[in-house]
């Protein structure tokens, strides 16, 4: 890379709140909140768990729209606050969107009564980061991210790579999944869903609770403070094996995270701790813990995974996960994985099961979803 | 700059059986779609007829650009939900993330990099290509596939309200259009350089009187640049042969991908210029030349 690129900014909502202080005190205490949530839509009479907001649109008495539109502001405006951008510098801004479900949260409430009411009404997928350039008078272009689970992680490897090469100064890249019935309903037909705990990486563990959430950071040129973290590299790539699952040997993954060591000229030795993708279900976490140990062998870091505090946000985990995990080094410490209890032998790769002190380090940040699509992130900070 | 090694296009009318463009497909791999669905069969069989003959090194980075993605499938996954009151069907639901269509370019071509699923309205296609120089430029690629694909606007409602454009106007078609793109120049047969963007065509039309373009220049607009921004630009290529390529071949929101492979497919010489707009007002310009 040409340039360094820090996270000068950023905001997070997520089940655990949006107010950073009290993430971090919940996370060291290893609190999660978790709502039971029914699948009455399709007359069962049983519910699943999901990591929902602290406010939901029901408490607000607004639409569907202003209700979407709402907790993105927020969590942009909080960014922008925290990077303490110029009104010049917010005009330029350039906006990369990553998202699962885009904009099927405001439109299928209305499904209850019509139909078709996306092919009526829908703008497109690049709609939502356009309106927010309108409602934000930001000029730069935008960039609409739509691959599953990895959507807003590659929202931040393109990002830090225009920024890079010197395309553009600065960015905002945002990662944001509401509740929709339709990721709900579809992951518990696929059977994927656990009833609590949630303990991904555990010899138990019996899949994934999703979570709902936006993040937003400020990528910039300039050094923030001396602590701030820096995009040192990534990669992305893309397993053919199945449209669904990864190659359970882990080859691809093990092979990009690889590629994202080499893009940030860093060796597997100088990783001080992996933030792993950790879904908890039974094959990806097998998966992905083959490839860990593809790319590490006996000098593992400690790994951890954050999904058991805020559920599986699907396309917003890449920022989302980003900026809780960033903020907590910055604190001083790296999360254990909540819920874990039971060791699994044949994953060969045991999470950290209490906090890690750290000052300081390179850590490597997983995210890997459906349609095989692979991205390994690499940050660091010198403090 | 990206040299063009390759181009191809699977483009017309909608039909109602997706039965033919699975035939289409079939010409070219032996992978059996069973689950594929409108979306995923229409970007397969533009990449394939694109890379015929050209055996893109594995590492070739795939850019599916588009702007409404799985619509049919999405409506599908929904009706089952909140009419039928069932669970979706799990092909169904995989499918409503549009990524599963740059995946299965990636599975039948063989090619295991980068690959990205990727919107920005009207101008998706222009935006991505900046995706692959970046790429490029970062020497993280040495190829790249690059496509447009999006199914046919059915809806005269929401064409009219979206574009203020009169929807008879239009032959509303679907499918996909590909660039293979390479560092190298050897053996290409064309160009692109960056696409550059403006906040008024006045800018554009400067932008254009600094360039060094071939004695043939070929003109081309998307749907949004209205009649000033024509008067504008055509001031500034005044001798440009003109290319509609959506009166020719019809529309589709990833119609860019489409109006650049006609010109190819065209046996003019010289570049083309397509000038294109958001609703935003953004222009960006895109030139593309023909060796």
């Amino acid at each position: 890379m040409k340039h360094q690129v820090y996270i000068r900014g950023k905001a997070v909502q997520c089940a655990l709140g949006g107010d950073p202080e009290r993430i971090m005190a919940d996370m060291r205490q290893g609190r999660t909140r978790v709502a039971e949530t029914p699948l009455d839509l399709i007359g069962l009479d049983y519910s699943r768990p999901y990591c929902r907001l602290p406010q939901q649109r029901v408490d607000t008495g607004q639409d569907g729209a202003t209700y979407f539109n709402a907790i993105l502001d927020d969590t942009i405006a909080r960014a922008i606050a925290d990077a303490g951008l110029r009104p010049e510098e917010v005009r330029q801004l350039p906006i990369f969107f990553g998202s699962t479900s885009i904009d099927i949260p405001i439109y299928e409430e209305d499904y209850r009564t019509q139909r078709e009411v996306l092919s009526r009404t829908s703008s497109g997928y690049g709609n939502i980061a356009h309106e927010v350039g309108r409602r934000f008078d930001m000029r730069g272009p935008c960039y609409t991210f739509t691959t599953a689970c990895t959507s807003s992680a590659n929202g931040l490897l393109f990002a830090a790579g225009m920024i890079a090469q010197g395309m553009l100064a600065r960015a905002l890249v945002v990662g944001y999944d509401l509740y929709s019935h339709l990721g709900f309903y579809g992951f518990e037909a696929l059977k994927l869903i656990t009833p609590p705990p949630y303990r991904p990486f555990d010899r138990r563990r019996q899949g994934i609770i999703m979570g709902e959430g936006c993040g937003a950071v400020i990528l910039d040129r300039q050094m923030p403070a001396p602590d701030a973290f820096a995009c040192l590299g990534g990669a992305n790539g893309c397993d053919t094996f199945s449209v669904t699952t990864h190659d359970p040997e882990g080859g691809r993954i093990a092979g990009v995270m690889t590629e994202a060591l080499a893009n940030a000229g860093v060796t597997p030795s100088r990783i001080a701790a992996v933030k792993a993708h950790a879904t908890g279900s039974y094959h990806n976490d097998q998966t992905e813990c083959n490839g860990l140990r593809q790319v590490f062998g006996g000098q593992m870091p400690p790994v951890t995974g954050l999904k058991p505090y805020i559920g599986h946000t699907v396309g917003a985990c890449g920022v989302i996960e980003l900026v809780l995990f960033s903020e907590a080094a910055r604190n001083g410490f790296i999360p254990p994985m909540a819920g874990f209890e039971e060791p699994d032998e044949a994953l060969g790769v045991t999470p950290l099961t209490q906090s890690l002190a750290v000052s300081g380090g390179i850590f490597l940040l997983n995210y890997f979803g459906f349609g095989g699509n692979c991205v390994s992130l690499v940050i660091g900070n010198g403090r | 700059m990206m040299h063009i090694h390759g181009h191809g296009s699977f483009v017309g009318p909608p039909v109602a059986d997706v039965k033919a463009i699975k035939a289409e497909v079939s010409r070219y791999t032996r992978i059996h779609f069973r689950r594929a669905n409108r979306f995923v069969l229409i970007a397969l069989a533009g990449a394939c007829r694109c890379v015929q003959g050209h055996d893109p090194a594995p590492a070739t980075a795939i850019y599916l650009t588009t702007e409404n993605g799985n619509l049919g499938d999405t409506e599908t996954v929904l009706n089952q939900i909140f009419h039928k009151h069932e669970f979706p069907m799990p092909y169904n639901f995989i499918n409503t993330m549009s990524n599963t269509a740059s995946f299965y370019v990636a599975q039948s071509l063989g090619l295991p990099g980068r690959n990205v699923t990727f919107s920005s309205k009207q101008l998706s296609f222009e935006r991505g290509l900046e995706l692959a120089f970046c790429d490029m430029a970062m020497g993280g690629i040495q190829s790249a596939l690059i496509g447009g694909a999006d199914e046919a606007c059915f809806s005269r409602d929401q064409f009219e309200a979206k574009f203020q454009l009169p929807y008879g106007q239009y032959e509303m078609v679907e499918g996909s259009s590909w660039l293979l793109l390479r560092r190298t120049a050897q053996g290409a047969l064309g160009a692109l350089r960056p696409p550059a963007t403006f906040e008024s065509a006045a800018a554009a039309a400067a932008w254009i009187g600094r360039q060094a373009l071939p004695d043939t220049v070929h003109l081309s607009y998307g749907i949004l640049p209205n009649a000033a921004d024509r008067e504008t630009i055509g001031q500034a290529l005044a001798d440009a042969v003109p290319m509609d390529y959506i009166a020719e071949r019809g529309y589709f929101d990833s119609a860019t991908a489409c109006g650049v492979t006609h010109f190819l497919e065209q046996g003019a010489t010289g570049c083309l210029v397509h000038v294109n707009k958001d609703f935003r007002d953004q222009l960006v310009l895109l030139v593309v030349e023909k060796y």
